[in-house]
C-alpha cells in the first residue's frame, strides 16, 4: 500500500536533515522506540512498542537509511515483525527549505504489511501511519530545539 | 396418519439454550486443564527458516511449546476419504484427476497461507499462553504468493504443494448430448463470465476443542465444536495410529457449523495428541479473528459459460468451464465441484450440457463445502443465464423459465448424467411449474409489474428477480439409529448425526413417537457422541432428516413389532393391537391395556421379565438406513428490491419463497431453516466477500470489513409450501437445511437488473456492493449515451 504525508517544520532544513540521521534524536522521537542501535554496516536495529489498536504490540526489526541527495532526499528501508504481523517499507523523504527557519518534509512510503496488521489494520493503516509520522516529526522538532538550547 | 410428524412442536433444545444452561466447548472445564494458543503464519507463502522458542519457554506457567519437529509422529491431514470416494461408473463417465494433497498439522518447511499454524503453546491459562505465543520468534523467507487461480494454474507457476507437477489439484469433465451441434444450430450464442467470491460461514460459536487422556480406560476423550464427531474419531485414529474405539469424541451443543465445521481441522488433531503427551487436559477456543483467518472458507468459483438459445426462448446448450480456487489444500476432492456440475441445470431441460472443472491451489485458507456446497454458485450461473436470455429476447424472465422448465408429467426426470454417488441423475418428484405459479401468486407478480411501471415514472427503481433450484438432498452413504426402552417405559433414541442447532432432539422424537405410538415427551434423543452408536456420519448436505429420520423411523417400526408381541403376550390376546400415547390395546377393548412401562418390565431378562417363549430379553433395536441415492428438493425464490441509482445501495424490500422438501416433519423448524438460509444467501448476494490482497494477505479480518447481514437487512420471508414426497424413503422426506442459502444471489442479482432496466447492466459478479453497482451503472450510462449520440 502507498502511504504519504507532509509536515511543515519550523527548523532549518539542514538541522532537520541532521536530526533525521542522528540516532539519539531518532530514538527519542520514534513513537514507542525502545532501542535504536546503529550497527557497523550502517543499519539500525530497532525495537518498538506500538499501542495503537490493531497494530498494538512489540516489534523488532532493522532500518537502513540511504542518502540519495544530501541534504534534501533520503530513502528509508525498514523491516520489522511482531505478534501482530510484519511490515516492510520503503520510504522516500524529501526535505524542502521554505526559508532559513522553515522547511517542509514530504514522505512517500510503499509499505507491505502482513498478518493481523493486514487483516485487521489495513483500513486504518493510512490513519495510523499519519498519526505516527505526525508525532515523530513533532518530536524531532522538539529534540532539535532541546539540542540547540 | 401421522400424529406428531407435521406438527410445529416446540423445540426440546430451546429451554437450555435460551436460559444459558446449554453446554458448549467453551463451557467445559476439567481439573488441571491447560489452555493452548497457536502461533500462526503472517505470510501467505514462505519458507520457515527458524523458530526460536527460548524466550517464550522461559515464562512461568508455560507447559510446553511445540513445533512441527516435536510432533513428527503425527500423520498429516489428507483428503477426507469418506467424502471423496467416486464409484467406478462415475470415474468412467467423468475421467477425474484428483491429486494427493495434504496439510501438516503444524507447518513444517513452509507455510502456504496466512493463518496456518506454525507452533502451539500450552500453558497454565490462556493469558500466559497468549503472552508466550507473542514471544515465539519465527524467521521466514518469503516465497512468491499465488492469489489468482488463473495465475496459479499456469505452467511454471511456483508450486504450493511441492510434490505436485502443477497447482491444478483436481479436474473432471462431464458431458451429455452434443453441445457443439446445438451451438451450430442455434439462433443465438452468448458467452458470460459469472463469479461467486470466497465466503466464510461465520457460525455464532467459533471452533473449539477440549481433550483429555483417560489413563484408567486408556481412552482419548475429545470435545469439539464439530459437525462430524465420527470423522474426527477416524481421522484422529489415522493420524495418531490409534484404534478407532480408543477415541471418544463428543460434539456438545454446537452453535452453528454450516459446513466448515464438517471436516477435521489440524487443531482437532494436535490438541488431543498433546493432551495425551502431556497427560493433562487441554482446551483451545478459537477467537474471532483466528476464525476469520484460519477456519476454512468456501465458494470461490468462476464460470465461463457459452449458451445457445432459440428465438422462442428455448435454451439448447450450455458449455461451462469453471475453476474453484481451493486455497492451499483441497480436502474434499470433487464434493463442491461435482455438486456444481450436476446441479447447474436445476429445474430446466437443457439436453446438451458440457461441464469441465479445475480445482486450483492458491495461497489462501483451504476451501471446503459451506451451506449449498457448490449449488449457490451454479444456481447463480443458471438463473443469470435465464435473465440474460430473457432480456436479449425482450420477454419476461418468467416466460423463459416456463419455456425451459421440466414439467410435472416428466417426473421422474432423467438429466442424462450421474450423481456423485454413481446413481443416474433422476429427479424423483416435484412440480416446478406449479411452484412458479404459486410464487407468482404469492408476490402478485402482475400487480407488481403494473405498480413497477408507476414507481419507475416517479423515479423509484424497483425490480423483481427470480431464481429456482433443484437440490439433491439426503446424500448417503448411511445414518443409523438405536432405540432403547427401559423398564420405566421411557424411550431413548441414539443417533449418529450430530446437530449444530437444527433441532434434532425435537424432530427425531416426533418421528420416533409416530413410529412407536408414544408421546415425544417420553422420548429422549441422544446425539453428538461417538459412543451412542458404533458408526455415524454427521449433519451436513441437507441429509439428517432424510437419513437419520429414516433410520429412526425404521428402528421404531422394528421396535414396535417387538413391543406389540410382548403386549399381546401380556394381554393374552391374538387380536390386532393398536398403540396410542403409550397405551397398547385391542381396538375392541380399549379399557384393557398395557403400557410401555409394562412392556419394558416384561422385557427384563430371565425370571425378572415376562416374555413370550423364545423371545430375547431387552428392548434394543438398531437400524442403519442407506438411501438408494439423493432425493430432490426444489424451490422458487423471488426478491423485490429498490435500487438507489446515485449511491448503488440496494434495499431488499420483500423476499418470497415456495419450496418443496417432501414430508415436513416440523413446519416451524423448516420455516426457520428457510429463513436462516436466506439470511446467508442475502449476505452472499449483497455483502460478503473474503478479500486477499495481491500478496495473499487477508484484508477482511474483522466484521468491519467482512460484512454480514443483520436483522435490519433480512426481511421476514413470505413462504408457501409444496409437499411432493420423496420416493426414496418411507416417510417421503427431502432435505431443507441448505436450500435457503442457494437461490438468493441469483434472485437478488436479477431483481437489481430488473430495477435498473432499461439501463442494461449485468450483475455477474458477487457481492453486488454499492461501489461495484455504481461502477456498472456508470458504465451502462456511458454506453447508453454513446448509443444516443451515434
Amino acid at each position: 500500500m502507498i502511504l504519504s504525508g507532509q509536515v511543515k517544520m519550523k527548523k532549518n532544513y539542514k538541522d532537520v536533515w541532521d536530526a533525521l540521521h542522528n540516532p539519539q534524536i531518532l530514538e527519542k522521537a520514534i513513537p514507542g522506540c525502545k532501542s535504536l542501535v546503529l550497527k557497523e554496516d550502517g543499519t539500525y536495529d530497532v525495537e518498538m512498542k506500538l499501542g495503537i489498536a490493531s497494530v498494538k504490540g512489540d516489534y523488532k526489526g532493522n532500518v537502513k537509511l540511504e542518502d540519495i541527495e544530501a541534504p534534501v532526499h533520503y530513502q528509508l528501508i525498514a523491516e520489522g515483525s511482531g505478534k501482530p504481523g510484519f511490515v516492510k517499507a520503503k520510504m522516500d523523504c524529501y526535505i524542502t527549505a521554505v526559508d532559513e527557519e522553515k522547511c517542509e518534509v514530504k514522505w512517500e512510503c510503499d509499505a507491505e504489511v502482513g498478518g493481523m496488521i493486514a487483516g485487521v489494520g489495513s483500513r486504518v493503516m493510512s490513519g495510523v501511519a499519519k498519526f505516527i509520522a505526525g508525532n515523530f516529526f513533532k518530536d524531532v522538532e522538539k529534540q532539535i530545539t532541546l539540542q540547540k538550547a | 396418519m401421522h400424529k406428531y410428524i407435521g406438527k410445529s412442536m416446540h423445540r426440546k433444545e430451546d429451554y437450555r439454550l435460551l436460559t444459558g444452561t446449554g453446554m458448549f466447548v467453551g463451557d467445559i472445564s476439567l481439573t488441571n486443564m491447560a489452555e493452548a494458543v497457536f502461533v500462526r503464519s503472517p505470510h501467505a507463502h514462505a519458507k520457515i527458516v527458524d523458530i526460536n522458542i527460548e524466550a517464550a519457554k522461559a515464562i512461568e506457567g508455560v507447559y510446553g511449546i511445540f513445533t512441527a519437529k516435536d510432533i513428527e509422529d503425527i500423520k498429516p491431514l489428507t483428503q477426507f476419504e469418506s467424502h471423496c470416494f467416486l464409484p467406478p461408473n462415475l470415474v468412467e463417465a467423468i475421467s477425474p484427476t484428483i491429486n494427493f494433497n495434504y496439510e501438516d498439522i503444524l507447518a513444517k518447511k513452509k507455510v502456504t497461507y496466512v493463518g496456518q499454524s506454525v507452533a502451539i503453546v500450552v500453558a497454565k491459562n490462556r493469558y500466559i499462553a497468549e503472552d508466550a505465543a507473542d514471544l515465539v520468534e519465527v524467521t521466514y523467507e518469503p516465497l512468491q504468493p499465488l492469489v489468482d487461480p488463473y495465475e496459479a494454474r499456469k505452467k511454471g507457476a511456483p508450486l504450493i504443494q511441492e510434490h505436485l507437477e502443477n497447482n491444478i489439484q483436481s479436474h473432471f469433465h462431464v458431458t451429455t448430448g452434443n453441445v457443439e451441434q446445438a451451438f451450430a444450430e442455434a439462433d443465438y450464442i452468448m458467452n458470460e463470465k459469472i463469479r461467486t467470491p470466497r465466503l466464510g460461514s461465520n457460525p455464532l460459536e467459533t471452533r473449539g476443542v477440549v481433550a483429555k487422556f483417560d489413563t484408567r480406560n486408556q481412552e482419548l476423550r475429545v470435545w469439539s465444536s464439530s459437525q462430524m464427531p465420527y470423522e474426527i474419531r477416524s481421522t484422529l485414529a489415522h493420524c495418531l495410529s490409534l484404534p478407532d474405539l480408543s477415541i471418544r469424541v463428543t460434539a456438545p451443543d454446537v452453535g452453528g457449523g454450516f459446513g466448515p465445521k464438517g471436516g477435521v481441522h489440524p487443531e482437532e488433531i494436535v490438541i488431543p495428541y498433546l493432551a495425551k503427551k502431556l497427560q493433562r487436559p487441554i482446551k483451545w477456543v478459537e477467537d474471532r479473528m483466528e476464525h476469520l483467518t484460519s477456519a476454512r472458507q468456501s465458494r470461490d468459483q468462476i464460470h465461463d459459460v457459452k449458451v445457445s438459445f432459440k428465438q422462442d426462448g428455448t435454451i439448447t446448450a450450455i458449455k461451462d468451464f469453471f475453476v474453484i480456487d481451493s486455497g492451499a489444500v483441497n480436502f474434499f476432492a470433487l464434493t463442491c465441484a461435482y455438486n456444481s456440475a450436476y446441479h447447474l441445470r436445476g429445474a430446466y431441460k437443457i439436453p446438451n450440457y458440457d461441464s469441465e472443472c479445475e480445482v486450483i491451489l492458491t495461497n489462501k485458507t483451504p476451501n471446503v463445502p459451506f451451506r449449498g456446497a457448490g449449488r449457490p454458485e451454479v444456481v447463480f450461473v443458471m438463473d443469470r443465464i435465464i435473465d440474460i436470455v430473457a432480456r436479449k429476447l425482450k420477454v419476461d424472465p418468467i416466460e423463459i423459465m416456463k419455456k425451459n422448465m421440466i414439467q410435472a408429467e416428466d417426473m421422474p426426470y432423467d438429466q442424462g448424467i450421474l450423481v456423485k454417488d454413481g446413481h443416474q441423475l433422476i429427479y424423483d418428484s416435484g412440480d416446478y411449474p406449479d411452484a412458479l405459479r404459486k410464487a407468482v401468486d404469492l408476490v402478485d407478480y402482475d400487480a407488481f409489474r403494473k405498480e413497477q411501471e408507476e414507481k419507475k415514472k416517479e423515479g423509484k427503481l424497483v425490480g423483481i428477480g427470480i431464481s429456482s433450484y433443484v437440490e439433491g438432498t439426503g446424500a448417503g452413504p448411511y445414518e443409523g439409529a438405536h432405540i432403547s426402552i427401559d423398564p420405566s417405559g421411557h424411550v431413548t433414541a441414539y443417533l449418529g448425526c450430530t446437530p449444530q442447532g437444527q433441532g434434532h432432539e425435537t424432530v427425531f422424537s416426533q418421528i420416533a413417537a409416530d413410529g412407536l405410538g408414544v408421546n415425544p415427551q417420553n422420548i429422549t434423543v441422544r446425539v453428538g457422541e461417538t459412543t451412542v452408536l458404533p458408526m455415524g456420519q454427521g449433519t451436513y448436505a441437507s441429509r439428517s432428516a432424510v437419513n437419520a429420520g429414516s433410520a429412526i423411523y425404521e428402528a421404531a417400526l422394528k421396535m414396535r413389532e417387538k413391543v406389540l408381541k410382548i403386549a399381546a403376550h401380556l394381554l393374552k390376546t391374538d387380536e390386532d393391537l393398536v398403540i396410542d400415547e403409550g397405551k397398547i390395546y385391542a381396538e375392541t377393548s380399549p379399557e384393557k391395556f398395557v403400557t410401555y412401562q409394562d412392556v419394558g418390565r416384561a422385557a427384563l431378562p430371565a425370571k425378572l421379565g415376562n416374555l413370550p417363549e423364545g423371545m430375547e430379553a431387552s428392548l434394543e433395536v438398531t437400524h442403519y438406513f442407506a438411501p438408494p441415492t439423493v432425493t430432490f428438493a426444489a424451490s422458487i425464490h423471488m426478491a423485490q428490491v429498490e435500487v438507489d441509482k446515485e449511491t448503488g445501495f440496494v434495499d431488499l424490500q420483500k423476499y418470497s419463497v415456495v419450496h418443496d422438501c417432501g414430508t415436513v416433519i416440523n413446519p416451524m423448524i423448516v420455516d426457520g431453516q428457510v429463513q436462516g438460509g436466506i439470511a446467508q444467501g442475502i449476505g452472499s448476494a449483497l455483502y460478503e466477500e473474503i478479500v486477499y490482497d495481491q500478496t495473499g494477505q487477508l484484508l477482511t479480518g474483522t466484521y468491519m470489513d467482512y460484512l454480514l447481514p443483520t436483522s435490519m437487512e433480512v426481511p421476514t420471508v413470505a413462504k408457501a409450501h409444496q409437499e411432493f414426497k420423496s420416493t426414496r424413503n418411507r416417510l417421503g422426506i427431502k432435505g431443507v437445511g441448505e436450500g435457503g442459502a442457494i437461490a438468493p444471489p441469483a434472485a437478488i442479482a436479477n431483481a437489481i437488473v430488473d430495477a435498473l432496466h432499461p439501463l442494461e447492466i449485468k450483475t455477474n459478479d458477487l457481492p453486488i456492493s454499492p461501489n461495484k453497482l455504481r461502477t456498472w451503472i456508470k458504465e451502462a450510462e456511458a454506453s447508453f449515451q454513446a448509443l444516443q449520440t451515434n
